[in-house]
């Protein structure tokens, strides 16, 4: 996408509220996020600056950013973080965290059901040798469910179990695909394992701890927490870069 | 425990004062003028949204949380549902309201529901599905106009929190007195008057509310319903200028 | 980022903050927020005050009023109500409706704070024995919720009281009514006020004072300690994982100190009678 400009110089705080006319809804204005068409005018609904993008087909996106945290809900294709919370052979419920690289504020609530855990031999799955309550997981959010629950999926090499806890309470290292160790007794544990360096997971818990600054995630990523490159299927260990 | 005895009296004040021949009232003001507003957002830094509203004694503080995942009782498959409560503080008011103030009470529940349909006219619903917005008002202290004053802090709270709006809510009381339309009633007023509350939508001069007490005669209806026009359009600008300040506050601290 | 282990693994990242010997809000173990009090704010109660410690506030608001006392309670003894109201705007967990277990059990705690310090002699809200008392009801309500509600409740009632003037009142025994003038006002005798520190415990360890909301939620136990003048008027940890008597000797210490810090701001407070802030 083109960079936009917002109306005003740079330095200049031009702000609108809500119910401000910002112009007509022609052929070349086009309304965007925090904008609402009306009697063939573009109005705000949000108190923040105005923002123009080109379009491809030579329109102009008129959008109004507040600057802060925009309340967002979950959206058929995005990628989410959960924590899992419940678990039985026939589906899994969980709570979702972070939209892509947003934390909520309030959680929503996830179901995955058994034959979306994965993309092959998809009835043949057993959900206690793929996921634990309280493991956190990737996964992308199918629909927006019928009654109670956002319908998450997994059948994709990123998306699984990110963090898990073993039996004994220590952070489990993913050895491959299906299968995670304890550091501290050993033990292997079954999981559909996310497809992420594990490089990334330990550099993360340690930077958190001391203030300095951070490096930027990579731009394919895709999730808020670690960097997912997307790989082929075979399943194999990805080296530490 | 014990039998009530005594409270503080609220001393009644007859009409001929409440609007001296000069035309001022009790307070100094005149018919058409507005009390002194101050109003605050961003006051409560864990709620999503937050306002502190004065005007003239009136306190109200407004918060909002959400939009978040809605309860299953209350979840619309299309659209955000919004959830209002009105509380007033047990020692707001110049009565005795041992027990009556609190949320629990038929007159609170009254008008969280007109809270809940005044708003319901302004956020942008539709772009919010199946979550829920609660908007809570608390009032801190009652000297008349509080219905409106809870409207107004309100909106300020709706637009901290970045809610999709269309346009501002701004409320203002009104009466009739002496055939002599007043504005932003006082508690010695209200108990003088009768009193209409009017809410504007200023972009478009839609009224989304509209609740009278008492009686007036109808003849009166028109010229009140002008001054309470142009009263909300002194409250727009009023709340306009203190979001801008606020707005050009937060930005320059980044 | 930080941002996304608070949510995912908040245990984690406050365990990695506390080997540091820091919190997340860049506060040390034994560092409380900053307190402001501000009296008086609201003219129609008999006293309020307003008191803020980080992001908690509780506003506090007094109305007296006159009852005959019951025949079976004393008759020469006033009340003291105080009630505090966790409300739904204080935090997105709390719901509408009726007061829940944990405001009714700081409302509890509330009243028995004040009668374990001896503040307030209640036979001053006497005006006529048998015949005329003053009811104080004390309301509180938490405008905004961020751990350690009771500390700040108890600072807000205690300054609402030295902000409190009763109107003068007399018991006029030839006609058996009551005279009231409530533009005579006097202020209270209050003895030393109870103030309260609360401590939140992790590992069974260590100690951090003034525990913030997500603190809160992480300790394994959590104690208060409440203070008057120099005697210590309550002692309370329920629950939660079991403290060695060194650590329960560190904690009477934090607390006496913070204690002695609140006082000297609530002295301040009542001097100057404006707005007073303090770390």
């Amino acid at each position: 996408m083109s960079q936009g400009s917002s109306a005003g110089s740079p330095g200049e705080a031009i702000c609108v509220v809500p119910g401000d006319c910002l112009c007509a809804a022609d052929d070349k204005h086009v309304a965007g996020k925090g904008t609402i068409e009306r009697s063939g005018y573009i109005y705000s609904c949000l108190v923040g600056r105005v923002y123009t993008q080109q379009q491809e087909d030579k329109t102009e996106l008129v959008e109004v950013r507040t600057g802060q945290e925009q309340n967002i809900v979950p959206t058929a294709g995005s990628v989410v973080t959960a924590k899992v919370t419940y678990v039985n052979p026939r589906f899994l419920r969980c709570e979702i965290l972070c939209i892509g690289e947003t934390v909520l504020k309030h959680k929503f609530r996830g179901m995955l059901k058994k034959e979306d855990v994965r993309a092959t031999e998809r009835d043949k799955v057993k959900m206690y040798e793929c996921f634990r309550p309280g493991d956190v997981i990737l996964a992308k959010v199918v629909s927006l469910g019928d009654a109670l629950s956002y319908v998450l999926s997994t059948a994709e090499n990123e998306l699984g179990v990110a963090l898990a806890h073993s039996e004994a309470g220590a952070l489990m290292v993913p050895l491959s695909w299906a299968e995670m160790r304890c550091p501290l007794t050993q033990a292997r544990e079954l999981r559909k394992v996310a497809k992420i360096p594990p490089e990334d997971v330990a550099f993360r818990l340690a930077r958190s701890a001391d203030r300095r600054p951070r490096r930027r995630l990579s731009p394919g990523a895709t999730g808020p927490l670690l960097s997912i490159q997307h790989t082929a299927d075979q399943p194999e260990v990805q080296a530490v870069a | 425990m014990c039998a009530y005895m005594w409270a503080p009296p609220f001393s009644a004040v007859s009409t001929m004062e409440l609007l001296s021949d000069q035309g001022l009232r009790v307070d100094g003001r005149r018919a058409h003028e507005l009390r002194n507003v101050e109003c605050r957002l961003g006051v409560f830094g864990r709620a999503d949204g937050s306002a502190y509203l004065e005007q003239g004694n009136t306190r109200v503080l407004a918060t909002v949380y959400g939009p978040h995942e809605a309860r299953a009782a209350q979840r619309r498959h299309d659209v955000a549902s919004i959830n209002c409560q009105y509380r007033q503080a047990v020692f707001s008011g110049w009565e005795r309201g041992r027990r009556a103030g609190g949320g629990g009470d038929r007159r609170a529940q009254e008008l969280g529901a007109l809270l809940q349909n005044t708003l319901e006219s302004v956020v942008l619903v539709e772009l919010y599905p199946r979550s829920q917005i609660d908007v809570y008002v608390q009032v801190l202290q009652a000297d008349g106009g509080t219905y409106a004053t809870c409207v107004n802090a309100a909106t300020l709270a709706l637009i901290d929190a970045g809610v999709a709006l269309r346009d501002y809510v701004c409320a203002c009381s009104a009466s009739v007195l002496r055939d002599q339309p007043l504005v932003d009633l006082n508690s010695l007023e209200t108990s003088g008057a009768p009193e209409l509350t009017a809410a504007l939508l200023p972009r478009s001069g839609r009224l989304p509310l509209l609740e009278m007490s008492q009686r007036f005669h109808v003849d009166k209806l028109g010229e009140l319903l002008d001054v309470a026009e142009t009263a909300c359009r002194d409250v727009h600008t009023i709340l306009n200028r203190a979001v801008r300040r606020h707005v050009s506050a937060r930005s320059s601290e980044k | 980022m930080a941002a996304d282990m608070r949510a995912i693994q908040p245990e984690s990242l406050y365990k990695l903050h506390l080997e540091c010997e820091e919190r997340p809000d860049g506060r040390k173990l034994d560092a409380a927020r900053t307190t402001v009090v501000t009296r008086g704010g609201i003219t129609t109660a008999d006293g309020s005050a307003f008191c803020r410690s980080g992001h908690t506030s509780v506003l506090c608001g007094i109305k007296a009023e006159v009852c005959t006392p019951a025949t079976d309670a004393p008759p020469d003894r006033g009340w003291v109500v105080p009630n505090l109201e966790l409300p739904a705007l204080c935090h997105h967990r709390f719901r509408p409706g009726p007061p829940s277990e944990a405001a009714q059990t700081a409302s509890a705690q509330l009243l028995q704070l004040l009668d374990a310090s001896g503040a307030l002699d209640r036979t001053q809200l006497c005006i006529e024995a048998g015949q005329a008392v003053w009811v104080l009801y004390c309301d509180l309500i938490c405008l905004s919720h961020d751990g350690n509600v009771l500390d700040v409740a108890l600072l807000a009632l205690s300054a609402a009281l030295t902000d409190l003037r009763l109107p003068s009142a007399e018991w006029d025994a030839t006609e058996e009514r009551l005279r009231v003038k409530p533009a005579q006002r006097t202020p209270l005798k209050l003895g030393p006020l109870p103030l309260a520190a609360t401590l939140a415990v992790f590992d069974k360890e260590t100690l951090v004072l003034d525990p913030a909301g997500d603190e809160e939620m992480l300790c394994e136990a959590s104690v208060t300690v409440a203070w008057a003048g120099d005697s210590m008027v309550l002692l309370d940890k329920t629950g939660g994982c079991e403290l060695s008597l060194e650590a329960m000797d560190r904690c009477i210490a934090l607390s006496k100190k913070r204690s002695l810090e609140l006082k000297k701001l609530l002295d301040c407070c009542t001097q100057s009678g404006e707005v007073e802030k303090g770390e």
